[in-house]
């Protein structure tokens, strides 16, 4: 269910990014007709992508890490570092989770003007519809959440792990599968 | 400065991911400095970093690079190159250089070039009796050549961060990208040559047609994006679209190999490598600003003047200091961190900024194929299950030619800006 509504997100997000731009350039060059909205919306859509699916590119593995330090100081010891350093960045997502809300909400009073572009062409009238940007800035202290979640989740396991007699630290010197550089 | 990165290494051994190392070193940094109200500000800065026309290239060429392979295109290139190349002493190595050549014009990473071509050509040569690390090695290095040949994610991201044109950086790849092409490929003959490597079976010349011909629809995706950028019939995020719109009509209508299950996860799949991409984007501008507080890098990039004013020893000194630095971070941080110092030293230099990036660029992408930090090299260690040392051993003459086209790049401007020159941007 919940790798389902991401699934959902990632295909309106990056789809719908797609189809839009493709749109554009069908716009311009076949109907010389600009969509003068395209490029604001697919901004505020690659803002949603990116913090949306931070949560699940920490799950995959896609943040890089070095371990090769960390493997190398005993089972103890780098469970102990391991353990600070998490801690340090639960703290610090936290942070963004709490600035970003109050970013969001400074925002409240600014308005998109891409949704009242559509808005017009849609409806053909010339009354704005005053979409508050708090929806665009929402997308940090979510993405950031749910980042954090991954990360509790995660360090509870190599907790579990430690405790099972494991070593939780990952032996692999460079955690990756395959980030795109 | 020094806390600043003394932080970020300290974070990043403790396990920490890079990206979120580098965040962190701003937040430790602004906070012992009793700058702690402008940690308000990392949201603001993380959304202005990501918002960004020029950035939405990235998961489009992303998809578009997914989509293709995802609809079978490896194997079509890889046939390609074969039908070219592999009838030669050392066949199969050549084809290995010829089939990243192709591959960089599709996708714009290093890593996707090293996963995709090294599931296909790893065991092939190791069953035609070529050494694994060597299979392996020469796997890794030629998947440089994947950032260098447009379209390259590396290139993009260096474009935002310096305001250089991205459809300048992408003519000015070609050269450069053919050069490190055909002198591994030059490697990888005399080798075959010295070390008796086996010849493929000659293919005949109607199926080297037909090879040529299964393959071509995916070869004409870079001729479109370039061609579209150079004839300025669209931007180059436009482009991007454009190229995930044919990606997709060859994958699914042309080669019918892409079923709509394929679809969904391809686009779930580029979410998530976008996202881990990004993130780094994001703390971008909180780390230009952090060191940029007491005017660091000018007073670095006039420290480095001062220590000699002769621009090629302080080229020199660039290429060794990036080539270090690629070898223990990964391409995209190391570049987010040093741009403010080389955009100052750029100046004093009167460097073109088309030609500083091509040199950051191969500098840090070489260092992708470097151990102790290298991400090629660990993908395909794990494809070929073969230690880390030994394809490390073999890695090294290749990685002499690819430092030996940097120095040529780094010295012969023209290599990278006569291109561009002749269009008009």
């Amino acid at each position: 269910m919940y790798i389902r509504t991401f699934e959902v997100a990632a295909a309106v997000l990056v789809g719908g990014t797609a189809a839009i731009m493709g749109t554009q350039v069908f716009f311009r060059y076949v109907l010389n007709d600009s969509l003068i909205w395209a490029e604001e919306l697919c901004g505020y859509m690659l803002v949603w992508t990116t913090f949306l699916f931070l949560g699940m590119a920490f799950e995959r593995g896609e943040l890089v890490t070095v371990n090769m330090l960390l493997s190398r100081i005993g089972r103890i010891g780098g469970f102990l570092c391991l353990l600070a350093g998490y801690l340090i960045v639960i703290a610090f997502l936290g942070m963004l989770v709490f600035y970003g809300y109050e970013f969001a909400e400074f925002n409240t009073i600014t308005t998109i003007p891409a949704a009242d572009f559509i808005w017009a062409g849609l409806s053909g009238s010339d009354k704005a519809l005053n979409m508050s940007a708090f929806w665009i800035y929402l997308a940090v202290p979510i993405g950031c959440g749910l980042l954090l979640v991954h990360v509790v989740f995660w360090l509870c396991g190599r907790i579990a792990a430690f405790l099972r007699g494991e070593n939780p630290v990952d032996f692999r010197e460079y955690s990756n599968d395959g980030a795109e550089v | 400065m020094g806390l600043f990165l003394g932080g970020f290494l300290g974070f990043l051994a403790i396990g920490v991911p890079i990206a979120l190392a580098l965040g962190l070193a701003c937040a430790a940094y602004l906070l012992l400095t009793g700058n702690a109200d402008l940690l308000r500000a990392f949201p603001q800065h993380m959304v202005s970093g990501v918002d960004n026309f020029i950035l939405l290239t990235i998961p489009m060429f992303l998809l578009a690079g997914n989509l293709m392979n995802a609809g079978g295109i490896t194997e079509r290139l890889v046939d390609c190159a074969r039908a070219i190349v592999g009838h030669v002493r050392g066949g199969l190595a050549l084809v290995n250089v010829v089939a990243s050549m192709f591959f960089s014009g599709i996708s714009g990473a290093a890593t996707a070039d090293a996963s995709a071509l090294g599931t296909v050509l790893i065991p092939a040569m190791e069953k035609e009796g070529y050494p694994t690390t060597y299979a392996a090695a020469l796997t890794a290095v030629t998947s440089v050549i994947g950032p260098i040949i447009p379209p390259s994610i590396a290139m993009i991201i260096y474009g935002v961060l310096s305001g250089t044109s991205i459809a300048k950086l992408f003519v000015a790849g070609i050269v450069p990208g053919l050069l490190l092409g055909f002198g591994l490929m030059g490697y990888a003959y005399v080798t075959a040559r010295r070390r008796g490597h086996p010849v493929s079976q000659r293919v005949s010349l109607p199926q080297k047609f037909i090879a040529t011909g299964r393959a071509a629809p995916a070869l004409m995706l870079p001729v479109i994006i370039l061609g579209g950028i150079l004839s300025g019939i669209f931007s180059p995020t436009e482009s991007a679209a454009v190229a995930v719109i044919y990606a997709l009509l060859v994958s699914s209508l042309l080669y019918r190999t892409l079923r709509l299950s394929d679809f969904w996860r391809t686009l779930n799949e580029t979410a998530i490598l976008t996202a881990g991409i990004m993130l780094i984007v994001a703390v971008a501008k909180m780390v230009a600003f952090v060191l940029g507080f007491d005017n660091v890098p000018a007073k670095v990039a006039t420290a480095m003047l001062n220590l000699t004013d002769d621009p090629i020893l302080l080229l020199l000194l660039v290429n060794l200091f990036l080539l270090l630095l690629g070898l223990f971070l990964e391409p995209l941080a190391a570049m987010i961190m040093t741009m403010p110092v080389l955009l100052e030293v750029a100046k004093l230099l009167e460097l073109d900024l088309v030609h500083l990036g091509m040199i950051v660029v191969l500098n840090l992408v070489i260092g992708l194929a470097t151990p102790p930090v290298g991400l090629c090299l660990f993908i395909v260690c794990a494809i070929g299950r073969v230690p880390l040392e030994g394809v490390s051993r073999a890695a090294l003459p290749m990685l002499g030619i690819c430092i030996g086209v940097l120095l040529l790049v780094t010295f012969i401007p023209g290599l990278t800006l006569f291109l561009p020159s002749l269009f008009d941007f």
